[in-house]
């Protein structure tokens, strides 16, 4: 029987202006990503200031000039849905690559901040 | 089917502005939909005056936590309404950036129109959470994005898209600012 799990990857936002880019892999016995989220611990730069490109598997999910906002969940949420639903996406060779850029936005002062990318995801039982 | 999703930006300049634009698809979107739209670079006016209407008067319900000078609270506990000296049950008008209009080549023709959002203005609304130092704001209360269903199979690759500035245009004043506009289409797997 497969088993749900939430995967965390982290990316750290040094630099204003800039483009980020990282490549998560998955535990080999992760068959599908499901959900995907994004937190952050500064969530008003995030929603502001954040965009990125998603590709599972070297497929592309979200392009470029995606904003992290539409991706984010508030508290108003119900818990069970605050990921972003994917159906059931074939983890394959199990890289979830993302290419983050910060834009520069009037509304906040830029301060390093962090972006949490929760995935959701389902793994097989290992005998 | 697979959904897919593409991004095209408009960018506004001058008030008032007419900003005339085409989105390809992709040669395998079978159907559109669902459209989404954002604004980023004027977000920071929410809340401004905007002429006479951009604050709406505060709506005073009887027995509500928002009490008058005098007036005993009603079925809501003190604490929970002193939470809210400020009136935590003001309405304000979502200020609207512009309007939008998409068009298919298609048998749908004009088959999207919105006004574009800002963003929601009474997030807040009826919390009793906030205080003089900080109120609920978007990143922290929002609902989740969720886009607008349509349904669009015309076989047409490219939309034609018109947008039209209403923000400078009520202010009077020139803002540079773009706007996302999100189309979700289906593919074959």
């Amino acid at each position: 029987m497969n088993k749900i799990v939430h995967k965390r990857f982290d990316l750290d936002i040094t630099e204003e202006n800039k483009a980020f880019s990282k490549t998560f892999e998955l535990d080999k016995d992760i068959v599908t990503v499901k959900g995907v989220g994004i937190t952050s611990n500064r969530d008003d730069l995030l929603y502001a200031r954040g965009e990125q490109r998603i590709e599972i598997n070297r497929e592309e999910f979200f392009p470029d000039n995606y904003e992290s906002k539409r991706l984010m969940a508030g508290v108003n949420s119900d818990v069970n849905m605050r990921y972003y639903n994917l159906g059931d996406v074939s983890s394959g060779n199990k890289s979830i690559k993302v290419d983050f850029k910060d834009v520069p936005n009037e509304l906040t002062f830029f301060r390093p901040y962090r972006v949490s990318y929760y995935f959701l995801c389902e793994k097989t039982e290992m005998q | 089917m697979k959904e897919k999703v593409i991004i095209h930006t408009v960018q506004v300049t001058k008030k008032g502005e007419i900003n005339s634009f085409q989105i390809k698809l992709p040669m395998d979107a079978k159907k559109i939909i669902g459209i989404e739209s954002t604004v980023k670079g004027i977000e920071g006016f929410v809340g401004a005056p905007a002429g006479r209407n951009m604050v709406m008067p505060g709506i005073i319900l009887p027995g509500s936590a928002m009490g008058m000078a005098g007036m005993p609270f009603g079925k809501i506990d003190a604490p929970f309404a002193a939470a809210a000296p400020s009136g935590g049950l003001f309405f304000r008008q979502t200020p609207i950036a512009g309007e939008l209009r998409l068009q298919s080549q298609g048998p749908s023709n004009i088959f999207y129109s919105t006004d574009v959002k800002l963003t929601d203005a009474n997030v807040g609304f009826g919390d009793f959470s906030e205080t003089p130092f900080w109120k609920p704001q978007v990143f922290t209360h929002g609902e989740k994005f969720m886009e607008d269903i349509v349904g669009v199979d015309d076989n047409s690759y490219v939309l034609s898209g018109t947008y039209r500035d209403r923000f400078g245009e009520e202010r009077g004043h020139d803002f540079n600012y773009r706007v996302n506009v999100y189309v979700w289409y289906d593919i074959e797997k």
